[in-house]
């Protein structure tokens, strides 16, 4: 026998009410008082009401199981939600000091690079001018001077031996500052081969059919302001101040980097701190010999963060034995459905968890000058 | 990355309205034809033990898990022969009512159900989530189920369509939208749904829309009980052979009794003879319900 299939025999030996018990009625000749007679199990099946058996709490114990299997393959993509625009994405920006010359920051995902290291990728600002191969990640950035005033389409270009992903992100020369439709562009997917008729090639990231059409309402009701103050402890980087000559650290002496751009000033000698600002972070070096320190989140202004909803990828949740790159989006074992929402922003206390956040959630490019 | 497959057999908790019970009964292993086959409820039959104050656990609440009671009807189980009880997890018959897709993720296929066609009694299944590791098995159009092809659900909301242009032609206009509210239909998704990477141009087979299916839960291994009815055991045969006799002399009644004395056959015992007073035969005849009462043992041996 095995935990599918049971045996079970049941006979005399097994039940009990197998007796008749017969009572003389009154007045015979036999001996007075009941004789008891067994019954066959033909008899007590058939003996009750109707033909039904006798043996009406007859009941057997049996045993349900289950088999439970875990696919036991994690790997780093378990219980990530990876939207689409974060393996190909780009952010541009400009400055209204400047306002022909755009910077273009491909965003696509460092962490996983590993699976895109077969990617290349290559920008076309839309002027004209032939497609420029980009290498370097964000937060390198490379940037364009358009000529003539007038409305472009950037296209980022990912090759990969898959296809064809493309991100375009319409700009206007010369920037005002605007605000800018449709910042997270539109996604198209070209396969190297087969036929993908019934495959959509290109999709906006909000739709516009939904009722209620814009970011706003789609997005989590948790928020942060920003920037956002962040302190803790380190280790005291007051020699980084120090300069030549006999006293080497001197109140509100500015230090300059090889760059000659401020580095750093030493901005209070006290009995009981010495405090100090390194690269816009503040320091503060107690008498006993703790340092503790205060910033600022990278400076992004509301403005300037794209917001987005999030929306888990649910091709993600298929079963899948390997993680794999399918058109233009990446396979996973998901976990969780699709109308999570991955309110996580409560976690986040320190710049490292901003980055993190939604992974990828914000697009953090530090702005300077604006 | 750790690749391995995880798992054990593990207790099921399944509840007896996700079982499905069926009876198929033989008077004889011989017999290759004329079964008896219905279905029995589950709910009133399948009963799961729970927990006391010696097991553990939450007593009479915390289901024990695994070991049910299984009851086996007095109308059903009334005649000599081999019962066997097939337990298989409840089937939902439905129809698909569209294969769509998402219309903010349109590479998210899946299957929309309408719930107006779902049995009433299956309905409660149907919530967000709720129908997550089902399988679903496809009928085709003569009726027939396409054999050993099942694909399992990996999520299901509800949702609603959602209408929108699209500048290829070759695409649904209609496209469905994830809501949080209760409608009556039903998105899921299953797997696989996306194209392997070695082809990807291959859209793997989910369903049509009108097609009939099958969906199941995966919450327990099917199992088949084999129930024999015996009329005879060990412990009558040995009634038999040792329990104690008697044999009336006058009337040639013999009585065998059970090890409580009770009586347990009585058979008539007498001669054939022929005219000429030549013993022919010596015959036992089963006096079957025509018992004799007064050969009770206790009386005759006291």
């Amino acid at each position: 026998m095995n935990e599918d299939r049971y045996y079970i025999k049941i006979s005399p030996e097994v039940i009990n009410g197998d007796i008749f018990n017969i009572c003389y009625p009154s007045g015979n000749t036999y001996p007075s008082g009941c004789t008891y007679v067994y019954s066959g199990m033909s008899q007590i099946l058939s003996g009750g009401t109707n033909g039904d058996s006798l043996l009406t709490g007859l009941t057997i114990p049996i045993m349900i199981t289950e088999t439970a299997v875990d696919v036991g393959l994690y790997s780093i993509f378990d219980g990530n939600l990876l939207q689409s625009d974060v393996v190909k994405n780009f952010v541009f920006s400009a400055q209204t000091v400047s306002p022909k010359r755009y910077y273009f920051y491909n965003t696509s995902d460092q962490k996983y690079k590993n699976y895109l290291k077969f990617s290349t990728f290559e920008v076309d600002w839309g002027d004209g001018v032939s497609g420029q191969t980009i290498t370097t990640l964000s937060p390198n950035y490379i940037y364009h001077d358009y000529i003539n005033n007038g409305t472009y389409t950037i296209t980022l270009t990912q090759k990969n031996p898959w296809g064809v992903n493309t991100v375009k992100k319409t700009i206007v020369v010369p920037f005002t500052g605007t605000t800018i439709d449709n910042p997270n562009g539109t996604a198209y997917f070209t396969s190297n081969v087969g036929s993908w008729s019934a495959t959509p090639i290109s999709y906006d990231y909000i739709f516009t059919g939904d009722s209620e059409n814009n970011i706003v309402s789609q997005v989590s009701s948790n928020y942060t302001s920003t920037p956002f103050l962040i302190t803790g402890n380190t280790d005291s980087r007051i020699t980084e101040l120090q300069s030549y000559g006999k006293n080497p650290y001197v109140l509100n002496k500015v230090i300059k980097d090889k760059n000659n751009q401020f580095f750093g000033v030493i901005s209070a000698m006290t009995p009981t701190y010495t405090g100090y600002t390194i690269q816009d972070t503040q320091y503060l070096d107690f008498i006993d010999g703790t340092t503790s320190y205060l910033t600022y989140s990278s400076g992004l202004i509301p403005e300037w963060m794209v917001q987005e909803p999030i929306v888990k990828d649910e091709s993600l949740m298929n079963i899948v034995y390997q993680p794999e790159v399918q058109s233009d989006v990446f396979i996973e074992r998901g976990k969780n459905s699709a109308l999570e929402r991955i309110e996580r922003l409560g976690e986040v206390d320190n710049i490292g968890d901003l980055e993190n956040y939604g992974y990828g959630f914000f697009n953090f490019i530090k702005q300077e000058n604006l | 990355m750790a690749i391995g497959t995880y798992g054990t057999i593990r207790p099921s908790d399944v509840s007896p309205e996700d079982v499905d019970i069926i009876l198929n009964y033989t008077p004889s292993r011989d017999a290759t034809d004329n079964f008896i086959l219905k279905s029995l409820d589950a709910k009133t039959i399948l009963r799961p033990y729970f927990n006391n104050a010696s097991t553990g656990g939450n007593a009479d609440i915390e289901i024990l898990g695994g070991l049910y009671n299984l009851k086996l009807p007095a109308n059903e189980f009334n005649k000599l022969g081999i019962y066997t009880l097939y337990l298989r997890p409840a089937q939902i018959r439905t129809q698909i009512n569209d294969c769509g897709v998402l219309s903010a993720l349109p590479n998210i296929k899946g299957i929309v159900i309408n719930l107006d066609n779902v049995p009433a009694q299956f309905k409660n299944k149907f919530t967000a989530q709720g129908l997550v590791g089902f399988r679903i098995e496809y009928l085709n159009d003569d009726g027939t189920k396409i054999p050993n092809f099942f694909r399992v659900i990996t999520s299901n909301f509800y949702c609603q369509p959602v209408t929108q242009n699209l500048t290829n032609t070759s695409q649904k206009a209609i496209r469905y939208r994830y809501v949080d509210g209760v409608t009556n239909l039903m998105f899921c998704t299953l797997t696989p749904s996306s194209a392997p990477t070695n082809k990807p141009n291959a859209t793997p087979f989910i369903g049509q829309p009108g097609q009939n299916i099958i969906i199941s839960n995966t919450f327990f291994n099917p199992i088949t009980i084999d129930i024999e009815v015996a009329e005879h055991d060990f412990n009558t045969l040995a009634i038999a052979l040792y329990g104690n006799q008697t044999k009336s002399i006058d009337d040639g009644i013999y009585t065998i009794y059970d090890t409580e004395n009770n009586i347990y056959r009585q058979y008539n015992l007498y001669e054939i003879r022929d005219e000429y007073n030549k013993l022919l035969f010596e015959v036992r005849q089963d006096r079957g319900n025509n018992i004799d009462f007064s050969k009770n043992f206790t009386s005759i041996t006291t």
